[in-house]
């Protein structure tokens, strides 16, 4: 069992080498068939329309950070739930063990949520999940000249044709 | 649905399963604690406020019950310890059962509940801020060493190792003073890429043994198989992890710079707390590679030499320090390389007390220093001079240097008569051993120098009478309690057989 471990490495790196050569396989074949053409669109960096502006070396909000955190708890509980998915529900062992093997890992699924879900409710509750809204600041002035003359002057100094409009 | 795994692997399953299904009990204690951990995370967000002084008083409570369960779990397991040879008993990728393993688990909960009594007498005079946050991450800590005496894949250690690290930087950043950030920043920079290491040392290991699972004899024979060097430089790459835990020379310069910055009562419990636990997985791993002589060789070596180097840096260094925390640091680095002996000697008889009874001692007497450094702010060891101090925590600052120094009226010098005595066994028959058992006796010759300005600048340098008074803290009795106990400890006589 031990070197049988180590050996199936092997398979790795034949997924590795086959999806390298699939991905080097279809840029040949592009290379080969497909018309050349380029313009300007067809050039930039993101096709769609999305102007790269700045270098990737700005700074952006922090609060994508917590976000992304949190983020991946919840990815990793898909990548567990998965497996644990696909195990719980074989026949074969829930047989082999007079059922305890399904309440068993049913029971551990729901501990592991059950935390998971703890975690979530404190970001929630303390507020991590709230982007912040930009709250938008109307300048107010106050000014001892009158709204009325403003218009008036306005009214006077714009050109005929707009007046009339 | 579509049949995924071959009979001869469900038959196999079902033994496993039971196995797993017989040994869910000794998880117990880990339960209690991760009910703990639980209750104080929807404790925090049952209220709006996010602080209040009930809230501090049901969160400590909550901590101190599911500490206490802990604790009756685990005796209730180490009464139930069958009296011979030391059983392993697996679930799964866990292991329970080891003497060792549950009085380290036994010391970590102690030394939890140390910190508990010490938050209740908190609530009873000023309350901290932080005090919840604290108690969440304490915690967390507490069940990622737990988890990591446990482990028996070094996959299921990596984890715990990490829980128990972001847990203790989350602790050292409690508090949020600007002088903290940096500090911090190398401490935990300085972390992952140590744990890094050590990961990238387990996949030499898996590489080198075509397993990880390290309770399994397989395991060890095909380690030693391996080329020496080979060996070396994944045992090394490993023990980076463990030494920066340890905060042992080459991975000690994060403790310096964290000690000057943090709160001390988080100091306390990160420089005390984890490194029982991590010795003694070391103990156990040195005890389970008992019978390869070719492995025991390299990883006893690389021990020693790190051990060496503690004693030497930490010692020396030592003596240029004004700060009290700093000089705190540099006498954990030093204290850690004694630690190391019994854990390089751990397979001659009697290592498990020393070793215990050495870590207690270190623990207890580095509380009182931190508690009563914290009750005055004090930061340079010429500030000590500054305050008008009561006899109580003049003659408490005495113990904490007596005892850490070594010296006959104290515990300290106990523990440092036991190590030195265990490790004679070792040393009378091997070079590199002996060698580290003189450089450990001089160096403890050296580390008196400065120890003793610290009862010198109290006794002796008093500035006047004027000085400010110091001010009562909630820590400051159960440290007075603890540096009475130290001196007592001396009525007993010599614990060691």
């Amino acid at each position: 069992m031990q070197h049988g471990a180590l050996s199936s490495f092997s398979m790795i790196l034949l997924f590795i080498i086959g999806s390298a050569l699939f991905l080097l396989g279809g840029l040949f074949a592009a290379y080969l068939l497909a018309p050349r053409k380029p313009n300007h669109e067809k050039l930039s960096t993101y096709e769609c329309g999305e102007q790269p502006v700045g270098h990737a070396w700005g700074q952006f909000n922090f609060r994508f950070y917590t976000l992304a955190l949190i983020f991946i708890l919840f990815e990793i509980e898909t990548v567990l739930l998965f497996p644990w998915a696909i195990v719980f529900g074989q026949k074969e062992l829930i047989e082999a063990t007079q059922g305890r093997w399904a309440w068993f890992a049913f029971i551990e699924a729901l501990v592991f949520i059950g935390l998971l879900l703890a975690g979530l409710l404190y970001a929630w509750r303390r507020g991590f999940l709230d982007w912040a809204r930009p709250r938008p600041k109307v300048p107010s002035v106050h000014s001892p000249v009158p709204h009325a003359l403003y218009e008036n002057v306005n009214r006077r100094y714009s050109p005929p044709s707009k007046q009339k409009a | 649905m579509k049949q995924l795994f071959s009979n001869p692997f469900i038959e196999s399953f079902a033994h496993r399963f039971e196995n797993i299904y017989q040994s869910v009990g000794f998880l117990l204690p880990e339960a209690a604690l991760l009910a703990g951990i639980v209750l104080l995370l929807l404790l925090a967000i049952s209220t709006r406020k996010a602080y209040g002084l009930r809230l501090a008083f049901w969160a400590v409570a909550i901590m101190m019950a599911s500490l206490f369960a802990q604790l009756f779990f685990l005796v209730g397991q180490l009464r139930s310890l069958p009296d011979e040879a030391p059983l392993y008993l697996m679930a799964d990728t866990l292991c329970v059962f080891h003497p060792l393993q549950i009085q380290a688990r036994i010391a970590l909960n102690l030394g939890a509940l140390l910190f508990g009594v010490v938050f209740l007498f908190e609530l009873l005079g000023h309350y901290r801020k932080e005090s919840v946050e604290w108690l969440f991450w304490a915690l967390s800590a507490l069940l990622g060493l737990d988890l990591l005496l446990l482990s028996a894949h070094f996959l299921t250690f990596y984890m715990s190792f990490e829980l128990s690290s972001i847990a203790t930087y989350f602790l050292l950043s409690v508090g949020r003073q600007r002088r903290q950030h940096e500090a911090l920043m190398k401490y935990v920079l300085f972390g992952a890429f140590a744990s890094a290491l050590m990961l990238y040392g387990i996949s030499w290991i898996y590489g080198l043994a075509g397993s990880i699972e390290f309770t399994q004899a397989a395991f060890w024979q095909h380690l030693q198989a391996a080329p020496s060097l080979w060996l070396y430089i994944a045992w090394a790459l490993f023990a980076a992890g463990v030494f920066f835990k340890l905060s042992v020379v080459p991975f000690h310069f994060w403790a310096p710079d964290a000690y000057e910055g943090a709160p001390a009562m988080s100091l306390a419990f990160v420089s005390a707390i984890p490194k029982v636990a991590i010795l003694a997985f070391m103990m156990l791993l040195n005890s389970r590679m008992a019978a390869f002589a070719a492995l025991q060789t390299v990883w006893g070596q690389l021990l020693m030499a790190v051990a060496l180097a503690s004693l030497l840096l930490g010692n020396f260094i030592a003596l240029r320090q004004h700060n009290l925390k700093r000089l705190l640091a540099y006498s954990t680095i030093a204290h850690m390389g004694t630690l190391l002996l019994p854990v390089v000697a751990a397979g001659y008889e009697g290592a498990e007390e020393v070793f215990l009874y050495y870590w207690a001692v270190y623990a207890l007497t580095l509380f009182v220093a931190f508690a009563l450094a914290a009750q005055q702010q004090i930061d340079q060891i010429a500030d000590l001079r500054r305050f008008n101090h009561t006899t109580g925590a003049k003659l408490a600052w005495g113990v904490v240097a007596f005892s850490l120094a070594g010296l006959p009226p104290t515990a300290g010098f106990l523990a440092k008569l036991g190590v030195f005595v265990h490790f004679w066994k070792m040393a009378a028959s091997h070079n590199l051993a002996l060698l580290l058992w003189v450089t450990a006796l001089l160096s403890t010759a050296v580390a008196l120098a400065y120890y003793i300005k610290i009862p010198y600048a109290l006794f002796f340098k008093q500035e006047s009478e004027a000085g400010a008074p110091a001010g009562a803290d909630a820590a400051l009795l159960p440290a007075m309690m603890i540096a009475l106990l130290l001196v007592l400890a001396i009525l007993w006589g010599y614990p060691f057989a």
